[in-house]
């Protein structure tokens, strides 16, 4: 699992190879081995998802890709060039787990900014700034200091810069942390987009229900190793069990079926209503409430 | 370079955005003002308004340069490591941008800043002297008085170095042939004992005695104004002695011309001014000439110490003097700025804030050793292990190199010069600029960015 497939048909947007990360004291002695022999790559187009308990090594390892860190041991290569090249970090965006803007610019110049440091000219910077202001729906708080921002609305902000040089490369550290549920949801339906544009996107979180919902790929680390990689599906799937799921049974029809599956596979067969998770139902509510829709309270009512 | 150059801008303007919006700025311009007008207020020296004056152009200009350095430094060291500290660092260092960039683009805002309160500063010193010649309380001789004193810009001219080689090379041959010294003298010791001797002994004019100083004038050198000479006169008594005596000037050296007799007790600088004809001779030279004329065995005049004696000719307006004075401070604080900025790519603030300030009051105070030879150092440490002595000795060449590095702008003294009325000169802002303003930043820069595109952002 470790050793990259050196048949892989597209070259890897990100390359880990046996990348070890020591923290050392003022005296250089190891402290912590946050990242141990760590080795992943990331293809163009995938929503890569790094998953792990608080301290595994998931931020050390976003840092390390980054050039923030630099590996103790190991590779790191970003579009096929060191980690932290002037090149490559043309093409990436990056949004890190906390809010690290300066509070007293506004919205707007705190785009701005981040779009002169990439060398964008006047007119494309305005035009980006008020595109993601719009994405992130912050027109209303476009002049207002991102000190004042609430933790939710900083999220935005700081998503809004991680996009602003169109990026190749996405690597969001925690990117719904703080956000309401319908934030969350914009977060996840922009990943997808992003995905479905060929970019690609690194996504680390211990948030697993958002993990699952976007991601193409994931690794999940444990104490700064790496204890599984692959694809969701291919992770995920229980391939000793089968569900069908029909429209409109009625109860007895539902139970001649059962029995015909309990006298063909021998054993008994689980019969029930699926139920939408709680984020859709939460979503369906605000939109409702958003649209001014009248009637009797959610509580209770049935959705197809 | 078009987006190198975007991106200078665009960090040069954070940084005075920052100090804006952080009210950095306000707060310096703020302890600026209670200086340029609290320390006239405080200090009033003896009431007159030339006093006043020099006040305001001596202790209200140096103070509040003085303060303004201390926040560049301060801001300085602010700028890399609290971003760093405060975690906005990661978001620029991961964008394509340089470390010299980063570097240079700090150092540009703060520049303007200081460039900016410099200005400010100037500009309340000299509109307040101005403003003090329109007081109506003040006489027409008060008024003269600054004019001549205070707004004015004089070249400053050393005497001709006396060539003592053959007197120095006689003594001290004399001494080794005596053969009466002690083991373990080197020559060395005993030429220089011996040179101070001979130099003490050229500083005093016996009682009828006449010593002459000889003034070589710069190319195209002409008065715009009335020349003097300026010197600093005790008598073998100390400050308590009387002397009399008489100058004479250029081609009236002859003890029978007529002279200007002149009565002195104490220490005080003393004017002279010198009569027209004695300056701008065909020959380029000014020569002055002081008779003792005290009785013989009685008190003898000494000229001593290195601004004993010198030749100001009135050159050029108050105004581009100040100017060119505050330049000169600019490019200082230039240096300030990269040392602090420099130090603030290595340390965190507060470590930053303290290396920077130790290596600026190492370069004051090497500064001040290395022009008195004789009070700094360790006596060679025979009482100290060798380890003590090698680092007293690695202490002592650290801060000779600091020092020596120190010195050519330093000695430029451009606040010293604008309150003594002595012209800072074109070549002097070259100096600066090339030093202070170029040189020294480009080297503290060139480490500051090195580092910086080395440093663990992300570990802070």
């Amino acid at each position: 699992m470790n050793d990259f497939d050196s048949q892989s048909p597209t070259p890897p947007v990100v390359e880990l190879r046996h990348v070890t990360k020591v923290f050392r004291d003022f005296w250089r002695r190891p402290k912590v081995v946050a990242v141990s022999d760590l080795s992943i790559e990331v293809r163009r187009g995938e929503v890569f998802g790094l998953l792990g308990p608080n301290g595994s090594g998931k931020s050390t390892t976003i840092k390390t890709i980054l050039g923030l860190l630099h590996a103790s041991a190991g590779e790191v290569r970003v579009f096929g060039r060191p980690a932290g090249h002037t090149g490559t970090l043309a093409r990436v965006g990056y949004l890190p787990e906390e809010s690290y803007l300066y509070r007293y610019l506004t919205a707007r110049e705190t785009l701005d900014f981040y779009a002169r440091l990439f060398g964008l000219d006047a007119a494309l910077r305005r035009r980006r700034t008020e595109e993601l202001l719009r994405l992130v729906g912050l027109q209303q708080a476009a002049n207002r200091p991102v000190g004042e921002f609430s933790k939710g609305m900083s999220r935005r902000i700081g998503l809004a810069q991680a996009l602003i040089n169109d990026p190749d490369l996405v690597i969001l550290d925690e990117p719904t942390a703080g956000l309401d549920p319908v934030g969350c949801r914009q977060v996840k339906d922009l990943i997808r987009d992003l995905a479905a544009q060929g970019k690609t996107v690194i996504l680390s979180s211990h948030l697993l229900a958002d993990v699952e919902h976007v991601c193409s790929r994931i690794a999940i680390l444990f104490n700064g190793t790496l204890r599984a990689e692959g694809g969701v599906r291919e992770l995920l799937v229980n391939r000793d069990l089968v569900r069908f799921t029909v429209p409109c049974a009625d109860p007895a029809l539902a139970g001649r079926m059962a029995a015909w599956l309990r006298e063909q596979c021998g054993s008994e067969p689980a019969v029930d209503n699926p139920s939408m998770n709680l984020e859709s139902f939460f979503l369906d509510v605000v939109q409702r409430a958003g649209e001014g829709t009248t009637g009797a309270p959610a509580r209770g009512a049935s959705r197809p | 370079m078009k987006r190198a150059c975007s991106q200078l801008f665009c960090v040069a303007a954070l940084t005075v955005r920052s100090a804006l919006r952080l009210r950095l700025f306000v707060c310096l311009l703020f302890l600026l003002l209670c200086i340029l007008f609290g320390v006239p207020a405080l200090v009033r020296g003896d009431g007159t308004a030339l006093s006043r004056a020099r006040i305001l152009l001596s202790y209200t200009l140096w103070l509040s340069s003085f303060a303004l350095g201390i926040g560049v430094l301060w801001t300085s060291c602010a700028a890399v490591a609290a971003e760093i500290e405060g975690r906005q660092m990661r978001l620029v260092a991961v964008k394509p941008v340089r470390g010299w960039t980063l570097w240079l683009g700090k150092w540009l805002g703060i520049m303007a800043l200081a460039a900016v309160l410099l200005a400010l500063i100037g500009v309340v010193v000299t509109a307040r002297i101005a403003l003090l010649l329109r007081d109506p309380a003040l006489d027409e001789a008060d008024r003269a008085s600054i004019r001549n004193e205070i707004l004015v810009v004089a070249r400053c001219l050393e005497p001709r170095a006396e060539d003592i080689t053959a007197e120095l090379d006689l003594q001290v041959r004399e001494i080794v042939d005596r053969g009466s010294l002690p083991d373990g003298i080197a020559e060395r010791d005993i030429r220089d004992a011996v040179r101070r001797q001979v130099l003490a002994r050229r500083a005093a004019v016996a009682p009828g005695e006449t010593r002459v100083w000889v003034f070589d004038l710069p190319r195209g050198a002409s008065a715009g104004g009335p020349a003097f000479l300026q010197y600093r006169m005790a008598s073998s008594r100390g400050g308590a002695g009387r002397v009399a005596g008489t100058w004479r000037f250029g081609k009236a050296l002859a003890a029978t011309s007529a002279g200007l007799p002149v009565e002195h007790t104490g220490m005080q600088l003393r004017r002279m001014h010198i009569p027209e004809g004695a300056i701008g001779a065909a020959d380029g030279v000014v020569s002055a000439a002081f008779s003792n004329e005290e009785a013989p065995r009685s008190l003898t005049a000494v000229f001593h110490g290195p601004d004993a004696i010198e030749l100001r000719l009135p050159c050029g307006a108050f105004g581009p003097n100040m100017a060119r004075a505050l330049l000169v401070v600019l490019f200082l604080l230039g240096s300030l700025a990269a040392l602090g900025l420099t130090m603030s790519t290595l340390f965190s603030f507060p470590v930053a804030t303290f290396a920077a300030f130790g290596v600026a009051a190492m370069i004051a105070l090497s500064r001040g050793a290395a022009a008195d030879p004789g009070s700094g150092g360790h006596a060679h440490g025979e009482e100290l292990s060798a380890a003590s002595n090698a680092l007293v000795h690695a202490g002592e060449t650290l801060a000779g190199a600091l020092g020596a590095a120190a010195r050519p702008v330093a000695r430029i003294d451009p606040l010293g010069r604008v309150a003594a009325g002595v012209r800072v000169n074109e070549s002097d802002v070259a100096i600066a600029l090339a030093l202070s303003g170029l040189a020294w930043p480009g080297l503290l820069g060139a480490a500051g960015a090195w580092r910086l595109a080395r440093r663990e952002i992300g570990a802070a």
